[in-house]
């Protein structure tokens, strides 16, 4: 089934190993195939992902885009583990995306490392609130 | 009786009295246990989440062991490909020497009626009969009588070159009456055309060998075992000529007779004893094949036996699963066309006397070589991608374990800080450089 996509003017998207940068108008098109999908407001990089939640979410990105959950899986791991050793409580969403790794379903394993960035961010307010 | 009043401050140090036999009580618990939370009362969301996830770990510890037995039997199956390899080469070496050791046994027709030359030309020239016979030409426009070589001319062989401008050797391998083989040699002729050139196009063919021998007869030898039909005819065109030869019309022209193409020469058996005894050798090391392919199972499954080695990577069943499904193949001499040697001529195995048969061998045995070596490479791909699955889910299992233990020590306000601390710590990291050079080599570089 074709995806819909709907491009601001000037968003990017990526599709499989190119950028798409939309021209000054709103566009619409449809993809069909087999490959990887990024809107910009889904893409981190090195620069953006500035917490361990967000870098977590960076190397899956990697992962997504070269389309092989292996990809890397060491660097993927020494992230995971600092961030259990610091917030054991976050467990339950790391498993999620562990799980959805093993799956292979890399697209909602970025959704669920996105609600554990959700997760960081309420436990750091916590902190600096205290 | 009356009730015991007590003042504010006894009944303070009396409730920090209870509170401190309690936690006591608790301490005293963790400290047995090493856990903060061992118990559904402590705090029940973190105990059930920490024991679920403990769960989950031996879940994925008992896939482990499906994976480690997969990787083994695919390294059982990869080892049992190396050493086949290894056979099959030993098997090019065996061919390689039956090679070496001439073949005896080549069929040849030779020019069994008159000598391209007679001793009254080698007088009259003064030249061997060998030379004269090469030199000779095929024949004139309009003249078929033979004409002898004197000293001013060559002769020729009586062949009407305008009427019949095509030449054509038919060389058949086989049964004259069904030869595996017929190659058609056409010749056009000339007034210039001689017999060398003639001899040049049969030995061009590759598929029989010609020279005129010391006493100036045609030779025709075989480059296999099997029957060898000769047959050479002449025509208007290269149709007409190819018929002609196919009787040898033109068989006697050149000293060969009609039977050489409609009888054929057999082989004349003799056989090489190196040879005869290279069989042996030879079918002993293709049953090694077969063994050792049988041996190369691990656990009951055998990938050169044909069978399939499915690797479960999660524990969900059907569309949900993932997994690595490997399906092995048949790994015998016979699949890998590598027949058995014989010493006879027999269709479906290699005739060791047979010069031609060796040929096939060694062509057999370097296919069977790169099947061998695509097999290897995929098992290869299959048992990487089991290891690092493995290595994955391992890793897995051991988030699982201590972050379930840690998870009952959980404390929101200290997470914070210690997330805080991370990510200074991370700033610099190896892992976090790591992470920056990944991202710049894939697509992302364009984002940047």
């Amino acid at each position: 089934m074709a995806l819909k996509v709907e491009l601001k003017p000037r968003e990017r998207i990526i599709i499989g190993q190119v950028v798409i940068r939309n021209d000054e108008q709103r566009t619409r098109f449809f993809i069909e195939g087999d490959a990887p999908i990024l809107r910009e407001k889904d893409i981190l990089t090195p620069a953006t992902a500035d917490s361990p939640a967000k870098k977590i979410y960076l190397a899956i990105q990697l992962m997504y885009l070269a389309q092989d959950p292996m990809y890397q899986h060491q660097v993927y791991f020494e992230l995971v583990r600092d961030f259990v050793q610091a917030a054991p409580s976050s467990l339950p969403h790391i498993h999620e995306i562990n799980n959805r790794i093993l799956s292979s379903d890399l697209y909602k394993a970025l959704k669920a490392a996105k609600k554990l960035i959700a997760y960081e961010a309420e436990l750091i307010e916590n902190a600096t609130r205290v | 009786m009356a009730n015991t009043i007590l003042s504010s401050g006894v009944r303070n140090n009396l409730l920090t009295l209870q509170k401190t036999t309690s936690e006591q009580a608790v301490l005293q618990n963790r400290l047995a246990t090493g856990r903060k939370v061992n118990s559904a009362i402590d705090n029940p969301v973190n105990f059930f989440t920490a024991q679920s996830l403990n769960d989950r770990g031996s879940q994925l510890s008992g896939l482990l062991d499906g994976i480690s037995n997969g990787i083994q039997t695919i390294q059982a199956a990869s080892k049992g490909i190396d050493g086949i390899s290894k056979l099959v080469q030993s098997l090019q070496s065996t061919v390689k020497q039956a090679q070496a050791d001439a073949a005896q046994n080549r069929p040849t027709v030779i020019g069994t009626g008159t000598a391209l030359a007679g001793p009254a030309e080698t007088q009259a020239t003064n030249k061997s009969l060998k030379d004269i016979a090469l030199d000779k030409r095929i024949g004139s426009a309009g003249d078929t009588t033979v004409t002898a070589a004197t000293a001013g001319a060559a002769g020729d062989l009586g062949i009407d070159v305008t009427a019949t401008p095509a030449l054509n050797i038919q060389i058949t391998t086989g049964p004259v009456g069904a030869p595996t083989s017929t190659t058609n040699i056409g010749v056009t002729l000339t007034a210039n055309t001689t017999v060398r050139d003639v001899v040049n196009a049969i030995n061009a063919s590759g598929v029989a060998t010609a020279f005129v021998d010391e006493k100036g007869l045609l030779n025709v030898k075989g480059i296999g075992s099997e029957t060898l039909g000769v047959g050479i005819g002449a025509g208007a065109d290269a149709a007409a000529a190819t018929t002609a030869s196919s009787t040898g019309a033109q068989s006697a022209a050149f000293g060969l007779n009609a039977t050489d193409r409609t009888t054929g020469i057999a082989s004349s058996g003799v056989t090489s004893a190196v040879r005869s005894n290279l069989i042996q050798q030879f079918n002993d090391l293709r049953t090694q094949i077969d063994q050792l392919a049988k041996d190369s199972s691990f656990n009951g499954i055998n990938l050169l036996a044909g069978d399939r080695l499915s690797i479960a990577f999660n524990e969900k069943a059907g569309t949900n699963q993932t997994k690595l499904d490997i399906q092995g193949t048949n790994l015998t001499a016979e699949n890998l066309g590598i027949p058995q040697a014989i010493n006879t001529q027999l269709a479906g195995f290699f005739n060791f006397q047979n010069d031609l048969d060796l040929e096939k061998a060694t062509g057999s045995l370097s296919n069977a070589l790169t099947s061998l070596r695509s097999l290897a490479s995929t098992f290869g791909s299959n048992l990487s991608v089991a290891q690092t699955r493995q290595d994955f889910t391992k890793e897995m299992v051991n988030t699982l374990t201590t972050g379930a233990d840690n998870l009952v020590l959980a404390d929101s306000n200290e997470e914070g800080a210690k997330l805080l601390a991370l990510n200074t710590r991370q700033q610099l990291s190896q892992t976090a450089l790591s992470l920056a050079s990944q991202a710049d080599q894939s697509v992302l570089r364009l984002f940047s």
